[in-house]
């Protein structure tokens, strides 16, 4: 059966990837367990309810879309890359939210900031899908977590 | 030359926003701001044509800088092209009506340079 959610999240993330990265990727599948990153980040958002969206880089995908992201030649910096991914996020969320419970739908979201752990921070809130992007030089994998208020709410808006 | 005043708290966003513009839009000249704040305080220092700006900015917001230029009557006029992820119709509504023109992320460098002519040559905001 179809997940509307993760269909919803995959979209938002293949149109960011492509339209503010030029990055299409190889394929679509899910995420893996264990590895440990080369960037991530986190992005909450609050309103009706609240969520937060994760992007985890692995493999040297990210450092080439840094790259691309700041149309510069030489290599983009540490900075550079771990500011990318937090602003692939931003737009990922961005276009994600209006779609989960109607484009009238305010939400404040947070300025992103980069995790270490695969762990979340909030105790709050349970991961409701994810996605994972297959690139030649490797995985950008999306997470979206809500709390059960939000999982209703989604459910009931697209019923 | 003109002087468009990227906002955005993101420094590769404001990169590749100033690159797009070097390379497609001749007649203008970047100036950069990573907050409303920053927008604010520059647009007090120098003659801006533009403001082009993000909406989800810590410090001050591109909503709230909107407000202030419109609050003030030496910038009131200024022309203001909101660049955002932003999604919600309600919002988006307040902004133009408070004079703004809307584009939203991710954009090509063809709807951003046209919403630039378009800000240049059209009525304000």
């Amino acid at each position: 059966m179809a997940d509307p959610l993760h269909d919803l999240l995959t979209q938002a993330a293949t149109h960011t990837l492509e339209g503010l990265c030029m990055a299409l990727p190889d394929s679509i599948g899910e995420p893996m367990q264990g590895e440990a990153p080369r960037a991530a980040v986190e992005i909450g958002f609050t309103g009706p309810f609240s969520g937060s969206l994760v992007l985890r880089a692995f493999g040297s995908v990210l450092d080439e879309i840094a790259q691309t992201m700041t149309m510069a030649d030489e290599k983009a910096s540490e900075s550079e890359i771990g500011d990318a991914l937090g602003e692939i996020a931003n737009v990922v969320c961005g276009n994600l939210l209006p779609k989960l419970v109607g484009e009238r739908t305010e939400f404040d979201v947070h300025s992103p900031i980069r995790v270490d752990t695969l762990e979340m921070e909030s105790t709050e809130l349970s991961i409701a899908t994810a996605v994972a992007f297959e690139f030649m030089d490797g995985r950008i994998e999306c997470q979206l977590a809500l709390s059960d208020e939000g999982k209703k709410a989604v459910l009931e808006a697209r019923s | 030359m003109k002087n468009v005043l990227v906002v955005d708290d993101s420094a590769v966003m404001r990169q590749m926003i100033k690159r797009m513009i070097s390379l497609h839009v001749q007649e203008a000249n970047v100036i950069e701001a990573g907050n409303g704040q920053e927008a604010f305080e520059v647009l007090g220092q120098q003659s801006i044509d533009l403001v082009l700006s993000d909406i989800n900015m810590p410090v001050m917001n591109g909503e709230q800088l909107l407000e202030k230029i419109r609050g003030t009557e030496a910038l009131r006029t200024t022309k203001v092209l909101m660049v955002s992820t932003e999604g919600s119709a309600a919002r988006i509504e307040r902004l133009k009506n408070l004079g703004a023109r809307f584009l939203r992320k991710p954009f090509s460098h063809e709807k951003l340079c046209a919403e630039i002519r378009g800000a240049f040559g059209g009525p304000n905001g």
